[in-house]
């Protein structure tokens, strides 16, 4: 006699807080497979909730460049050449370069925050220094720009507190 | 230019099987290029990227069962998901098969199944005193 055992119910018997064990009996596909039975239930899940359709905003997450969509279109992708492929796969390399990169920067950027304002403020206030030093309509000129100056000398006091 | 990754040789050890070397080279070249090339680029992130689809699918399957696996990374999949389950799957009639139905459709396909094996039945057989001592 054989113990038929629904595989969601052996998932939910083990706490979730358990990620190892859930993960030991998921990477483990069921013997039988009994396929047919897969394949169509799989394909009723994908009618009714087709990629695009996904919660969480998930296909959006999804380079254009990646054979998830690069390959939703059959007749399209019997077109596709080889050359096409290596293009895709230039373009994905590159992609992934610059998003490493911005990762960087993002990171340096917080490790640095206090740096990075000072700067950023310093500059925004000198740009507005030298447009204010060009306007000719403002007579008292000099007036705003060791306001400004002032200005300039409290905020960086505070920034570096 | 592609990165060989490991169970590589489990995809084209099928397509060798199925066709024989004459077909199976521009047939694995195709493959490598236009359908699993995400697996083939010098960092796993795009290979990765197929698994983190995995939580939004299995919310539409089962909402209950995505919640409790919300504390589990998708990793549990990638050995399946990286060699179109032929890692998995040894019985020759069965990957053919899944080889057909899979190359059958679009790639995101591949993950759709797997959240259906996650939620499916599997069978144990009794254990015999026997076999116990």
């Amino acid at each position: 006699m054989q113990i038929i055992v629904e595989r969601k119910e052996e998932l939910l018997d083990v706490e979730s807080d358990e990620p190892d064990m859930l993960h030991f009996i998921l990477s483990k596909l069921p013997k039988p497979l009994h396929l047919e039975g897969l394949i169509v239930k799989t394909m009723n899940l994908y009618n009714q909730y087709p990629p695009p359709k996904l919660p969480f905003r998930a296909w959006r997450q999804i380079s254009s460049y990646s054979v998830l969509k690069t390959t939703r279109d059959r007749e399209q992708l019997s077109k596709q050449t080889l050359r096409d492929g290596e293009r895709g796969f230039r373009r994905q390399a590159l992609q992934m370069k610059m998003m490493q990169t911005q990762k960087r920067i993002n990171l340096l950027l917080r490790k640095h925050r206090r740096q990075v304002a000072i700067v950023g403020v310093a500059v925004v206030i000198g740009v507005l220094s030298w447009w204010l030093g060009r306007s000719e309509r403002i007579s008292a000129r000099s007036g705003y720009q060791s306001m400004l100056s002032e200005t300039v000398r409290r905020i960086v006091n505070i920034l570096r507190k | 230019m592609l990165c060989y990754f490991q169970g590589y040789h489990d995809i084209a050890q099928v397509f060798l099987l199925v066709l024989g070397s004459d077909l199976a080279a521009p047939a694995i070249a195709r493959l490598s290029l236009l359908r699993i090339r995400d697996f083939m680029l010098p960092t796993l992130s795009p290979a990765v990227a197929h698994l983190y689809l995995l939580p939004s699918i299995l919310e539409c399957a089962d909402p209950a069962l995505r919640l409790h696996l919300a504390q589990t990374s998708p990793y549990f999949a990638l050995a399946a998901t990286l060699t179109l389950y032929a890692h998995d799957v040894e019985e020759y009639g069965e990957i053919a098969r899944l080889f057909d139905f899979l190359l059958a459709h679009e790639t995101v396909v591949s993950i759709y199944l797997f959240a259906i094996v996650s939620i499916t039945e599997s069978c144990l057989e009794p254990i015999s005193v026997g076999k116990v001592h």
